[in-house]
């Protein structure tokens, strides 16, 4: 039976030490009694403290609401809520990367207080306030002297194979784990991978002999009882595996993007002029989150950041996205998430039922949208009628700040060189009349002297 | 030296010595080669870890002997 007004996770199923749920737009988890050891233990050891905040998502125990599962519960906790969810085939090489670390160092923690994680999917880290954490408490159960590490599979498929997979093969590999939702098989790792990465003594022991071991033992069911792993050994594996990891980089971010800010047609007067401009549109909204659709390496949303409390930087070049989240590093954003999204295909509901990973629209509405020099890409190289744009647009915000580049623009005749032109409706006389279908344009404004203009909008059902 | 070297040549002596029986559950499938490979690799680094810890000690203990003054430092860190 469920509390009314509660829901729960279509992603929550798997671990029956609890379950997840929403309860008043709150995420809420249910800890079950099966679960009450490990829970006191995390606790009370003083590793929940150690980790809390910063590697560990925060949480209350609450009494409001009552456990949706009152027979199996033990407690209800509220944990401190992610703004927005994103998943490992939306992180850039460097995200997956800190991900993997950030999961090796809680495992590694864990250990110290006599805790161990039983799963390490890629899934239970969240990017908050610019960081990964481990959202899912319940991942930790009490260390058995001797236990080998369940999660070692888990941590190869999710973290291992896809980042050696991306720095030996090709970056755009991440996107493998959108189908094998469980981690990328490591046979399949082994088939991709370069001999130079395969030679590799770490590679060949948690790829290749891994592998190997998985396909020799899979029909010998209870071949794994009697083993055990030492502390020391745990150790030696946990260091290497980080070791490994640290070391992977990811050299190829000069890609099409690469020089976007210095290639456009773009005066220092105009970007000026833009900036401000945007700066100025976005304080009439300054509630909610900002998604930067094309964001490139994030210049403008740098400036939604400023004013905005959450905002999601997209693009479709992982370049774009990696230099992005390194800039985010550095200087220690904690408003800003980049993510690697391509928005003629954006990410779609996977998993069992169509329910485990939502899709990018399920995610939204954003507060706001910022669609700057993007409309003509999606319009002139992916042929979509503005009309569609419009229906797009209109799904996934309130308030939209969009920029309108003519067909006169350098930038569009450098689409058009190497086709036929099939856009006699491409125009901004017939951009506003498809877009004021749904939105009320609210004021605009011309860039440069090229003819751009950029547009403030609201959705007609929304309020303003 | 450092621990990969290491590591590497101690492989094959190294495994059978840190098995000893232990059962596993969890509510995930670790996979039985999983767990094996685990506990194999894990077994070579413990063991290179151990042997890692006796080479210091062995070239402190030479050190002592070849080197006067008050200070030895293992150079190989």
């Amino acid at each position: 039976m469920e509390v009314s007004g509660t829901s729960r996770l279509g992603s929550s199923f798997r671990d029956p030490s609890g379950f997840v749920f929403v309860h008043g737009r709150q995420i809420h988890r249910q800890v079950n009694l099966s679960y009450r050891e490990n829970y006191d233990h995390l606790m009370s050891s003083g590793l929940y403290q150690e980790l809390a905040g910063r590697l560990l998502i925060s949480h209350q125990e609450v009494s409001d609401p009552p456990p949706p599962d009152g027979e199996q519960a033990y407690k209800v906790l509220r944990p401190e809520q992610v703004p927005f969810l994103s998943y490992p085939y939306e992180w850039c090489f460097s995200q997956l990367k800190d991900a993997a670390l950030a999961t090796l160092k809680i495992q590694s923690r864990a250990l110290h207080f006599d805790m161990t994680l039983k799963d390490a999917s890629a899934y239970n880290i969240q990017f908050l306030k610019g960081k990964p954490i481990l959202i899912d408490t319940l991942s930790f159960e009490k260390y058995r002297e001797g236990q080998p590490w369940v999660a070692y599979r888990q941590f190869c498929q999710h973290f291992l194979a896809p980042l050696l997979l991306m720095a030996y093969r090709d970056v755009r590999l991440n996107q493998l784990l959108r189908i094998h939702l469980d981690g990328v098989p490591l046979d399949l790792a082994r088939t991709l991978l370069p001999f130079r990465a395969l030679v590799r003594p770490s590679v060949l022991a948690h790829i290749q002999l891994h592998s190997r071991g998985q396909q020799h033992f899979a029909a010998k069911g209870g071949a794994a009882k009697g083993w055990r792993v030492s502390r020391r050994g745990m150790a030696g594996l946990l260091e290497n595996l980080e070791a490994l990891v640290k070391g992977l980089t990811w050299r190829g971010q000069k890609t099409e993007w690469g020089g976007y800010y210095s290639d456009t047609n773009y005066t220092a007067q105009a970007l000026h002029k833009k900036k401000s401009l945007v700066r100025q549109f976005l304080s009439r909204s300054l509630e909610g989150m900002v998604w930067d659709l094309g964001a490139n390496r994030g210049l403008f949303s740098r400036i939604a950041s400023q004013q905005a409390e959450v905002t999601i930087s997209f693009d479709m070049d992982p370049a774009a996205v990696e230099n992005n989240y390194l800039e985010v590093v550095t200087r220690k954003e904690t408003g800003l998430l980049p993510l690697l999204v391509d928005l003629t295909s954006p990410s779609p509901a996977i998993g069992w039922h169509n329910r485990e990973r939502q899709s990018l629209l399920e995610r939204g509405p954003a507060q706001t949208v910022l669609a700057l020099a993007l409309i003509h890409h999606l319009a002139i190289s992916n042929n979509l009628p503005l009309a569609r744009l419009a229906d797009f647009f209109g799904a996934i915000c309130h308030t939209l700040i969009i920029e309108f580049i003519p067909k006169e623009d350098s930038q569009v005749q450098r689409l058009l060189s190497s086709r036929n032109d099939v856009f006699p409706d491409y125009t901004r006389e017939a951009f506003e009349k498809q877009f004021s279908v749904l939105f009320a344009i609210r004021e605009s404004a011309a860039i440069s002297d090229s003819g751009r203009v950029l547009y403030r909008m609201t959705r007609r059902t929304a309020a303003g | 030296m450092n621990l990969n070297r290491i590591s590497r040549t101690a492989l094959l002596m190294a495994t059978p010595l840190l098995l000893f029986p232990r059962e596993a559950h969890a509510y995930l499938d670790p996979g039985s080669g999983s767990l094996i490979v685990q506990a194999l690799v894990a077994a070579f680094f413990a063991l290179s870890l151990a042997i890692k810890g006796y080479w210091r000690k062995i070239k402190l203990f030479l050190g002592g002997f070849f080197l006067t003054g008050p200070e030895v430092r293992d150079g190989d860190e």
